[in-house]
């Protein structure tokens, strides 16, 4: 026969009786102040095991038995027998050590394999169609908030651009839609005071602003920017990011969800560093896939490496973030791989 | 059987949504007439209101319950949220005794999967049909009322004292009348499915009208989530006046502008005087912002914690919170950055570290006896009885 020595809560008033519990074979028997019952023993509900928590028994009828025996209490019928494993797990810190890993190795796989593969899997699956509707979406959100549309600026250029971005859109092997639209940012007359830049948006719009026509001095240097968003097209970059920056954002919540209430930043840095890093692998492919379509047809990326050096002259503090969250790869290094493109092309063709 | 009787003293009449008398300063009545009840009676001593958990033990109870949550593909988060809030309440000891949580986990894994659908569409309209989003705003507007009140009479419903539940009884009208109080949000809504926030003049009419009024309407929300508890019979009245939540938010504002404007001035300057580091430059504005949002966080959590828990009553009980700016300032910075330099490790600890401040901050003052509470023995929901729950019972809340 065992005694247990703890506190009787009878459910009508927030009072600790203290109180006893005797445990034989089949019976328990509860003395509280004057108060005597008997209970079958099969009948009693211990509430979880959770480290060294405080457990109650519960009593047929409502009562409730707190006391410290945890070696008695884990012999009792459980409430939740489910819960028991996992509480064998978490007293043991080999098993933590050994979770540490799991989790480590469970992240990494999946950023470095899984992540891109599932994005892969998502978006081929996807039809055209649904991905241009989406891109057309985008464009009239742009239009609303950022852009405004001037055919007027610069007409004898778009029309060239325009050439040769559909005979560059020709030769993507995919044979994958794609058009130019140009836009320049709300307020900056003829392109002269937003920033140069280009996107491209999903099911194979590319948006170009006018300022980067301002500030090329030649349509061959444009159409080695826009050669760099076709690689985008043709690569799906646009709706892979979109997927994998949520999915890892969705992944952080969960693994940081107890601490997001200290701080936006305790999530917000590690998912800024693991989309940065996406990001500037996309934009070096798309690079890689630009120098190549470039040679194709005709023009050099040596184009590329002097308009890309001049923007990062003129917009140096603009342009500048660090390495680790930056969401393009270093400018010097886009400049010297498309140098060094042109170089190969030049040995290849002689 | 308690909850018949409305409970919370907001007045129903929705007639005056647009000059709604508890908008003012709510008449203290009720507590003269308490205390003529108690007068004469003694001061009694606070109970000891005690948090025992420890970070090496959660330590291994959160990396076990989150290795098993990825490995499952979140389906054990709903067990896992079981056992973290079980182990906080069976920490938190008043009066020796400790609380008890009774949530199961199969009701929060059904909120769980509602909410991954909500957010899947949520997730799917803002990024590839952004013109749907309007309509899923407004379907929200009518759902969010409901959510409030499932999530608040859940974790009510399974928490206990002593074998004694708490409840939280509402209404949808209730719920709806306090979220959109003065139809603010549904402006806001009606607003962005009409275009009005392209239009300068109602942006800045709007954000103004919203910053002064905020503050006004946190202290209705915390009205309507205490005052419809109960416990033992008794429920819990709620004192504090928007004034007192005006100015916190003031100050907040304050400390943000601030330091914000500091910490950009500063940048500059130093850049002018001495030649440092790009990287470094880049990154100071950062670490400016992040500490004037911090700061101004800390001091939020420390003065509306304080005043929420010094004006509530529940029965016999009254409260009070002595937290700290400095020391909260200090808990969250030291969090945040023992939290990033260990990779995550350190969360564990960090929590535990803030559980225990503000709980042993916190005082819980009676001022008669505890018997004045009567449990409802035999009822559907006793704490024993707490596995019988219906299909809308669910907790949405993260």
């Amino acid at each position: 026969m065992k005694v247990l020595k703890g506190s009787y809560f009878d459910g009508s008033q927030p009072l600790a009786i203290p109180a006893t519990l005797k445990l034989t074979s089949n019976e328990a028997l509860l003395v509280a102040g004057e108060l005597e019952k008997k209970f079958v023993l099969s009948r009693l509900r211990v509430s979880p095991k959770i480290g060294t928590a405080p457990r109650f028994i519960n009593l047929p009828g409502g009562g409730q038995f707190l006391c410290r025996h945890q070696t008695v209490l884990n012999k009792l019928p459980q409430q939740s027998p489910t819960e028991k494993p996992v509480a064998w797990l978490e007293e043991r810190w080999k098993i933590a050590l050994a979770c540490v890993a799991t989790i480590a190795a469970i992240l990494v796989a999946g950023y470095v394999y899984g992540l891109p593969r599932l994005a892969d899997f998502v978006v081929e699956r996807l039809p055209a169609d649904v991905e241009r509707q989406i891109g057309e979406e985008s464009l009239r959100l742009l239009d609303q908030n950022w852009f405004e549309r001037n055919e007027s600026t610069y007409p004898g250029e778009k029309a060239e651009l325009r050439r040769g971005f559909g005979q560059m859109c020709q030769a993507l092997p995919s044979r994958r839609y794609c058009r130019i639209e140009f836009r320049t940012s709300i307020g900056a007359t003829n392109g002269q005071h937003g920033l140069p830049n280009a996107y491209t948006l999903p099911g194979g719009i590319v948006v170009l602003k006018d300022e980067m026509i301002f500030f090329s001095e030649s349509p061959e240097e444009v159409l080695a920017v826009l050669a760099h968003e076709l690689g985008h097209v043709e690569l799906r970059h646009p709706l892979k990011g979109v997927l994998a920056g949520s999915i890892v954002g969705l992944l952080a919540a969960v693994v940081t969800q107890d601490a997001a209430a200290f701080s936006g930043a305790v999530s917000g840095f590690p998912v800024l560093l693991a989309t940065t890093k996406f990001s500037r692998k996309f934009e070096g492919q798309a690079d890689d896939y630009a120098f190549e379509l470039l040679k194709k047809t005709g023009h050099s990326p040596e184009a590329f490496a002097n308009i890309m050096e001049r923007l990062s002259t003129k917009y140096k503090d603009e342009l500048y973030s660090p390495s680790f969250v930056s969401s393009h790869p270093m400018m010097k290094d886009r400049i010297d791989r498309a140098r060094l493109a042109a170089a190969a092309g030049k040995k290849v063709s002689r | 059987m308690a909850g018949r009787t409305p409970k919370c003293k907001e007045p129903k009449k929705i007639f005056f949504i647009f000059d709604d008398p508890s908008a003012y300063p709510p008449a203290p009545s009720p507590e003269t007439e308490e205390e003529s009840l108690i007068a004469g009676v003694p001061q009694r001593p606070a109970l000891q209101l005690k948090f025992t958990g420890t970070g090496r033990e959660y330590f291994r109870i959160w990396i076990v319950n989150l290795c098993l949550t990825l490995l499952t593909l979140g389906i054990f988060s709903a067990w896992a949220k079981v056992r973290k809030k079980h182990y906080f309440y069976s920490h938190t000891k008043l009066a020796g005794t400790p609380f008890q949580y009774l949530g199961q986990p199969i009701p929060i894994l059904r909120g769980r999967i509602i909410g991954a659908l909500l957010f899947l569409a949520y997730f799917v309209a803002s990024h590839f049909l952004q013109s749907t989003l309007p309509y899923l705003l407004v379907i929200g507007l009518v759902v969010a009322p409901w959510v409030v009140i499932r999530s608040a009479a859940f974790n009510a419903r399974y928490s206990a004292f002593r074998n004694i539940t708490f409840s939280f009884k509402s209404d949808w009208r209730a719920a709806a009348q306090t979220l959109y109080w003065l139809g603010i949000i549904p402006i806001y809504v009606l607003g962005a499915f009409l275009h009005w926030w392209e239009k300068g003049k109602f942006v800045a009419v709007a954000t103004l009208i919203g910053m002064i009024l905020f503050p006004y309407w946190v202290r209705r929300l915390k009205a309507y989530l205490i005052c419809n508890i109960s416990y033992g019979g008794k429920s819990a009245k709620f004192t504090a006046k928007g004034d007192h939540f005006f100015v916190t938010y003031f100050v907040a504002a304050l400390i943000v502008t601030i330091v914000g404007a500091a910490g950009i001035f500063g940048t500059y300057a130093i850049r002018s005087h001495y030649s440092i580091p790009i990287t470094a430059q880049s990154l100071l504005p950062y670490v400016m912002i992040y500490s004037a949002y911090a700061l101004a966080y800390a001091y939020v959590q420390t003065r509306i914690t304080n005043l929420v828990w010094s004006n509530t009553r529940l029965g016999p009980l009254r409260f009070e919170a002595n937290l700290r700016f400095g020391e909260m300032a200090k808990l969250y910075i030291v969090n945040a950055a023992a939290i990033l330099a260990s990779a995550g490790l350190l969360i564990p600890w960090a929590i535990i570290r803030s559980v225990r401040y503000r709980v042993e901050q916190t005082k819980v003052i009676p001022e008669a006896e505890l018997s004045e509470f009567r449990g409802r023995k035999g009822a559907a929901v006793s704490a024993a009885g707490a596995e019988t729950i219906d299909l809308f019972d669910m907790d949405i809340s993260v």
